[in-house]
């Protein structure tokens, strides 16, 4: 945490765009909560 | 990417490939499918490569820390796990006859007696499926309660702006109306607002002790003074039962329920969607009201109450005795603790929490309530961050992944900037 308050004072961007490390980055939560994608359908992909 | 789409026709995966099941070929011909059903054809391979990935963009338990939650914060020993897990317990029916399953009841009624114990409550239901569910058992006990004394005019639950969400919600799942009651500057819950929202219309208050700003209550008594004089009850929501675990008891505070998240503070995972279990406690004046069934010791023989037992009760909340495995956990991890061992939890949860508010303060944090010593949890507020760099909370905690922590529940309470 006090190294994250350094970088937000020195380079505010960094956090903006954070995170950076991680195998998926920074996901829209709202969106994905709001228009659900449960279910595959063969057609969608045009595969099987 | 979706195992459908790593599909190629005419892959198979003979591991993965079921065995051909005994007497399917008794089935009428009529309820046969004729289509193959639409399903990925992968090879082994794919299979275990495609999982495998995909656990690995997980953020878990197993790999990072992960203090998610708005409110007790514990650890979960492996052992809970594996002696929940005996085949003893899992191959067990729900439905199966008391007498076949007198190990398990007797786990399950020295859990309801610990739980008696650490609340100092007078009865104890394992019923409740998760901790929303024990709050709106708790409320609807509260509701039974007025009910059977005819006293129909209490149509009123009071509900601090703090308290979780699912507080209101479970109010008004009962058919209450919920007056929200303010917090103080110190924190508290605002002791005149609360006499003045009080009166004949007050069922009860729903109050979580300490709260979700991390403090406890200071005026606990007299607020218990101030319901019950107007003819309320008082139902306390154990989210936060860790800070006060072994030190203070709900009972002594004058409150008349209390629900316990056992996936908060007695093992079991807390934060991965569920499950949990949420088991009630009351003193004598509700007792009558508890859902069922409820575990009992009789003849030197444990057996499950039912409707006969208990006519006055609100009825059954599943199809069985709650989360069976979440209970034994439980029981397991209160058992490894002892009586000394729940006081150890409240001194470190409390203490860690006030070294690493005093940490943060001195790196810089603005703490939302520095005059106030920490429960098990206290608030950081990153309004004068975000003035000063346009930098939020969500940036703090996104950036905190890249440095393999998880970050604490952030915009909560929805009071704190």
């Amino acid at each position: 945490m006090s190294e994250i308050l350094v970088e937000a004072r020195g380079d505010p961007q960094l956090l903006k765009t954070a995170p950076h490390a991680t195998p998926v980055r920074r996901l829209d939560d709202t969106k994905a909560a709001r228009l659900l994608d449960l279910a595959w359908t063969p057609r969608a992909s045009g595969k099987l | 990417m979706l195992i459908f789409e790593r599909s190629r026709s005419g892959r198979k995966s003979a591991a993965q490939a079921p065995a051909a099941t005994p007497g399917a070929g008794e089935i009428p011909g009529r309820y046969l499918r004729t289509k193959p059903p639409l399903l990925p054809e992968c090879s082994e391979l794919d299979v275990v490569r495609h999982y495998t990935r995909l656990s690995q963009n997980n953020f878990s338990i197993d790999t990072h820390f992960y203090p998610l939650g708005s409110c007790t914060m514990k650890y979960n020993p492996r052992a809970c796990n594996a002696l929940a897990m005996l085949p003893a317990f899992l191959g067990r029916h729900p439905a199966a006859p008391d007498d076949t399953g007198q190990g398990f009841l007797a786990c399950l009624y020295d859990l309801q007696e610990i739980l008696k114990s650490v609340t100092g409550m007078a009865e104890v239901s394992l019923a409740p499926l998760a901790g929303a569910q024990g709050e709106f058992t708790g409320v609807a006990m509260i509701r039974a309660y007025h009910d059977a004394r005819g006293d129909a005019d209490r149509r009123e639950i009071l509900v601090p702006d703090a308290a979780h969400g699912t507080n209101p919600a479970s109010a008004v799942m009962c058919g209450y109306m919920v007056r929200e009651i303010a917090t103080d500057a110190q924190g508290n819950v605002d002791l005149a607002a609360l006499k003045a929202a009080v009166g004949p219309r007050t069922a009860g208050l729903m109050l979580t002790n300490p709260s979700t700003l991390g403090v406890f209550e200071q005026h606990i008594l007299e607020m218990e003074r101030t319901v019950h004089e107007a003819g309320g009850l008082l139902y306390y929501d154990g989210a936060n039962l860790n800070a006060i675990l072994g030190e203070a008891k709900p009972a002594d505070m004058g409150f008349d329920a209390i629900h316990i998240n056992l996936h908060k503070t007695f093992s079991t995972p807390h934060g991965g969607g569920g499950p949990g279990a949420g088991p009630v406690g009351v003193n004598s004046r509700l007792a009558p009201f508890l859902p069922l069934p409820l575990v009992a010791q009789r003849k030197g023989g444990y057996r499950l109450l039912g409707e006969t037992d208990r006519p006055l009760s609100i009825g059954r909340l599943g199809a069985q005795l709650g989360n069976a495995g979440v209970l034994l956990r439980a029981y397991v991890y209160a058992r490894m603790l002892g009586a000394e061992g729940m006081r150890r939890v409240a001194e470190f949860s409390t203490l860690n929490a006030n070294y690493l508010m005093v940490e943060l303060a001195k790196a810089g944090f603005e703490i939302a309530f520095p005059q106030r010593r920490a429960s098990h949890e206290f608030i950081v507020t990153l309004r004068r961050l975000k003035e000063e760099t346009g930098v939020t909370a969500l940036d703090v905690a996104k950036r905190l992944l890249d440095k393999g922590f998880h970050a604490p529940t952030v915009y909560f309470p929805l009071l704190r900037p």
